[in-house]
């Protein structure tokens, strides 16, 4: 009788069926980021031509509303999904190209301020995220994933902490729908609050990255509110995405303390496995254009790559965020999560009007 | 005690991610290490020259 013996295919192939997955998805993000820049512009040209004063909207707030009609009437079919979840990918390569409109000495000084304000907010978050879910009778795992997803960098954070806690995907996704919902609601209601609030762009800027969780949503609430404000959160949570390793660290340590297993082994192995590597990018980026390694036609072409990738990120925020899904998720997470997100942003509030005077 | 919320629902994103999670990526080079990569060699193509101008 013949047997049949399964041959793998060649990682070429594999990888040559993986890249054309992501095509649809990747044309949609493409088609929705220009819709919102077309958006924007063609406002403009009607409003200049017929003289008329008309509200300056944003590609940012243009791309994301067209992402959410589309991913909350016509849904988003399971072709284009790969795809869309590339806005990520395009994110931190954005990331690290922005590094070229930061002098290096700026990035010591404001992230240096932010740094100080990250350490405060992760500590005092942590603490209370924690008494929190114990208030609630959540699981120790999901209370831990929540206050690690609340108070460093939402959905990564708690990816990277998954594993290392050993938690089940049960309490993960709970974590994650918590974030998730929670993030697209911070996208709105911040730049709201900093406009009614009377903040510089430095200091909402510094807000955003510190408050909104989610790295994309942080950058898209810096966007909406300025282009300088932009820069400034996606520096801030930059700062707040690099102490990611050492929470996860913590953590590992004591749940593996707490259920008796093997611990972490090489720590300065743990720290650099889940160190986001964008933050390296970003700061040799901001290096070399410090350096004046590149002239300014060069460093005009490296910024507007860097609006090119957020460009898509935005259009993904838009496109992944549906309400119907978002109510479809755990009560008492979402509480404990609303709760604490709500504390938070104003603790971070707090902090960041408290070092006001620093930042100018 | 604590007890979980294992009769509540939750998005399919977050399951997706959950799982996706839980099962460690399929690709054998980090996301963060690709978009990195590709930044790089964006930078080192328009540092040479070869990419002239980038419109907005």
């Amino acid at each position: 009788m013949a047997t049949s013996v399964a041959i793998p295919a060649p990682f070429s192939d594999n990888l040559f069926k993986r890249l054309a997955r992501l095509i649809p998805g990747l044309f949609l993000l493409i088609a929705v980021g220009y819709a919102g820049k077309f958006v924007e512009q063609s406002i403009a040209r009607y409003g200049k031509a017929y003289h008329l004063t008309l509200p300056n909207i944003e590609y940012v707030l243009w791309a994301i509303l067209i992402g959410l009609v589309i991913s909350n009437t016509v849904g988003i079919p399971a072709a284009f999904r790969p795809g869309l979840a590339t806005y990520e990918f395009w994110l931190k390569a954005g990331i690290v190209l922005l590094g070229s409109r930061f002098i290096l000495g700026d990035v010591l000084k404001l992230g240096g301020v932010s740094l100080v304000l990250v350490v405060i907010e992760i500590s005092i978050s942590l603490l209370f995220m924690t008494a929190l879910g114990r208030a609630f009778g959540l699981t120790p795992k999901l209370t831990s994933l929540l206050a690690i997803g609340s108070s460093i960098c939402g959905v990564s954070a708690i990816i990277a902490a998954e594993g290392a806690i050993e938690a089940d995907e049960e309490d993960t996704s709970y974590a994650i729908a918590a974030v998730l919902a929670l993030g697209a609601v911070a996208l709105f209601t911040f730049p709201l609050i900093g406009h009614w609030l009377g903040m510089s762009d430095t200091s909402y800027g510094l807000w955003a990255g510190l408050g909104v969780d989610n790295t994309a949503e942080a950058t898209a609430a810096g966007a909406l509110y300025s282009d300088a404000a932009g820069k400034v959160a996606v520096l801030a949570k930059t700062a707040r995405n690099a102490m990611i390793g050492f929470v996860v660290l913590g953590y590992a340590i004591y749940w593996a303390r707490k259920q008796g297993t093997a611990g972490v082994g090489n720590k300065a192995a743990f720290l650099w496995r889940k160190f986001p590597k964008f933050v390296l990018g970003f700061l040799l980026i901001s290096a070399l254009a410090t350096a004046k390694f590149f002239d300014g036609g060069q460093l005009t072409s490296l910024a507007n790559l860097s609006r090119w990738a957020f460009l898509l990120t935005f259009a993904g925020v838009g496109l992944r965020t549906n309400i119907g899904e978002m109510r479809k998720q755990g009560l008492r997470p979402f509480l404990v999560g609303a709760i604490g997100e709500v504390a938070v942003a104003l603790l971070t509030l707090g902090l960041v009007l408290g070092a006001a005077r620093f930042l100018h | 005690m604590a007890h979980g919320p294992q009769h509540e629902l939750v998005s399919d994103e977050a399951r997706t991610l959950a799982h996706k999670a839980k099962q460690g990526s399929a690709w054998p080079i980090s996301l963060d290490a690709w978009a990195v990569a590709i930044a790089l060699a964006l930078t080192a193509l328009v540092w040479v020259g070869w990419i002239k101008r980038i419109p907005w």
